[in-house]
């Protein structure tokens, strides 16, 4: 329990590496808003085509979707550069250590997730805007949006879940010293998998652990367990690192 | 009080050897300054400190503990590197107030003071800064962390003569008021001078000497006069350089000047005068060899 419990030193370090990790958000804003931008753009090609052509067209809400695709994206970059020789001298900068730096990256990045699913709400509301006001030209548009208040909450929460492994996949599976040895693992891994049917099974079913559709609570609890092993192995990984 | 230990520490890179068996003891509330040529090991030896490096062999003890991935250690230091480059995307403001959050004893008070003294605009990006402005922003960071032990690594590079002058000035007005420890590394050996209590030399990663600064000052003299007369006397002295000039010669040598050494120059006019330190660093830290080489 030791490992839980934060002195006063401990605290002040945490808050800055929050505030740190939390002012990065404006950067990952601005690529996240780029890409949701330019699939919008690409999406309101059809839009526009479909009102000068005059056709019926049933429309999807898509933005959601875009939304946590470009949030995976970005979330993979921020746990790679989390592990990197580059961030690890930024951060020590100022007085921290490895437990810290972990903990206040990984609070930070979940924060940091949320306000970009939250962005990507703000979006939808835009979009189901523009749809409308586009529908007043084109009566034969059909707009599909199944997102209730209910099935919102309940997908806010399994992408900032689902994000918050992705992050910590990518932080832990970098964290480690020797990149060569991973590739070579990752390929091992690759071709037994290929080769031997029961390697196979045994990664998917455990892949399966995780991700079988089953109760929110129950896959929150794993996933969240998971991201707390993966944070752990990726300290234990970078903790005897030096600031180079 | 911070008490720094090295205990027969080497640190090896793969093949290269930055510091070899340095064993010296660093304490007190004083200014330390850290002297050595480029690539002598200097920056090794302070990220040591810090906590950021480990030794491959025998041990570094701050306070009684190992600085290594310490946050006991690290709340109370600030250490500005010379590389130090924080995020270029965050403003100084925003540098200044994350500043705050870490150190416990921050100045917030004298930092604004200092922000608007060297003209440092909050609003501008870290990256858009010039390296003088970047040094003023460590320069004003590292002081206003008031930590018990805080490390400047060149803390002057790009900073134009003026701007040096009021940081040391600063640096010693904040110093007589909140005494701590702080370690200075830099070239400029002859404007820090002032500030400097106490010297560590180091050489190729080896420790060449620590002395208080008063008796460095007095650690080699020039001797000036006929050289008939200057040259027996450099026999048996450790000789750092002499010139020729016309008959005369000027020698500088290691001050362990005997009492009848000392009659001996009084009696034959030779002229005697301390070395300045910047002259004296280069001396001590030059190639094996060329301290001897006859320069005329």
């Amino acid at each position: 329990m030791r490992w839980l419990s934060l002195n006063q030193n401990e605290l002040r370090s945490l808050r800055g590496t929050i505030y740190y990790a939390l002012l990065y958000i404006r950067e990952i804003a601005f690529y996240f808003l780029i890409i949701i931008g330019v699939a919008t753009l690409i999406g309101s090609f059809s839009l526009v085509y479909m009102v000068v052509t005059d056709q019926d067209l049933y429309l999807y809400s898509r933005v959601l979707n875009t939304a946590v695709l470009a949030a995976l994206i970005m979330i993979i970059i921020i746990g790679v550069q989390t592990s990197s020789k580059k961030e690890l001298r930024l951060a020590f900068i100022f007085p921290t250590d490895k437990k810290i730096y972990v903990l206040g990256n990984l609070i930070g990045t979940v924060i940091n997730i949320s306000l970009l699913l939250l962005m990507a709400s703000l979006l939808l509301i835009v979009e189901i805007l523009v749809v409308k006001v586009i529908s007043i030209f084109n009566p034969g548009l059909f707009f599909t949006s199944s997102i209730t208040p209910a099935n919102y909450l309940i997908g806010f929460w399994l992408a900032l879940t689902l994000l918050s492994v992705i992050y910590s996949l990518s932080f832990c599976l970098l964290a480690g010293k020797n990149k060569k040895l991973l590739l070579l693992i990752l390929v091992a891994l690759t071709t037994l998998s290929f080769s031997f049917p029961l390697i196979r099974q045994g990664l998917w079913n455990f892949v399966l652990f995780f991700i079988r559709p089953e109760s929110v609570l129950l896959f929150s609890l794993k996933a969240w367990l998971l991201v707390f092993v993966l944070n752990i192995l990726g300290y234990m990984l970078i903790k005897n690192r030096e600031v180079i | 009080m911070t008490e720094i230990i090295f205990k027969d520490l080497t640190k090896r890179f793969r093949h290269t050897t930055a510091l070899s068996h340095i064993s010296l003891s660093l304490g007190g509330n004083k200014i330390i300054g850290l002297i050595g040529r480029n690539g002598s090991g200097k920056t090794t030896f302070l990220k040591t400190i810090a906590g950021h490096l480990k030794a491959s062999s025998g041990e570094i003890i701050v306070n009684g503990q190992n600085p290594f991935n310490n946050l006991n250690i690290q709340s109370e230091l600030c250490f500005i590197q010379d590389e130090t480059n924080y995020p270029d995307e965050l403003k100084v403001i925003e540098l200044v107030r994350l500043a705050a959050i870490y150190y416990k004893n921050w100045d917030a008070e004298l930092a604004a003071d200092l922000l608007k003294e060297f003209k440092l605009e909050g609003k501008k990006n870290y990256e858009d800064l010039s390296r003088g402005m970047k040094s003023i922003v460590h320069v004003v960071i590292g002081l206003a962390s008031r930590a018990p032990l805080t490390i400047y690594d060149e803390p002057t590079l790009g900073l134009d003569a003026a701007v040096r002058k009021r940081f040391y000035s600063l640096l010693l007005e904040d110093y007589s008021h909140h005494p701590r420890n702080i370690i200075i590394s830099s070239h400029l050996i002859n404007e820090a001078e002032n500030l400097m209590e106490e010297v560590v030399i180091i050489k190729e990663g080896r420790l060449l000497l620590q002395q208080k600064i008063e008796e460095l000052q007095q650690y080699a003299v020039y001797l000036n006069g006929r050289k008939e007369v200057v040259e027996p006397l450099l026999e048996q002295k450790e000789l750092y350089e002499q010139k020729s000039l016309g008959r005369s010669l000027i020698a500088v040598v290691k001050n362990d000047l005997t009492s009848a050494d000392r009659d001996y120059i009084r009696e034959n006019d030779i002229d005697i005068s301390s070395v300045p330190l910047q002259e004296l660093f280069i001396y001590l830290t030059g190639p094996e060899g060329e301290e001897y080489d006859e320069m005329a």
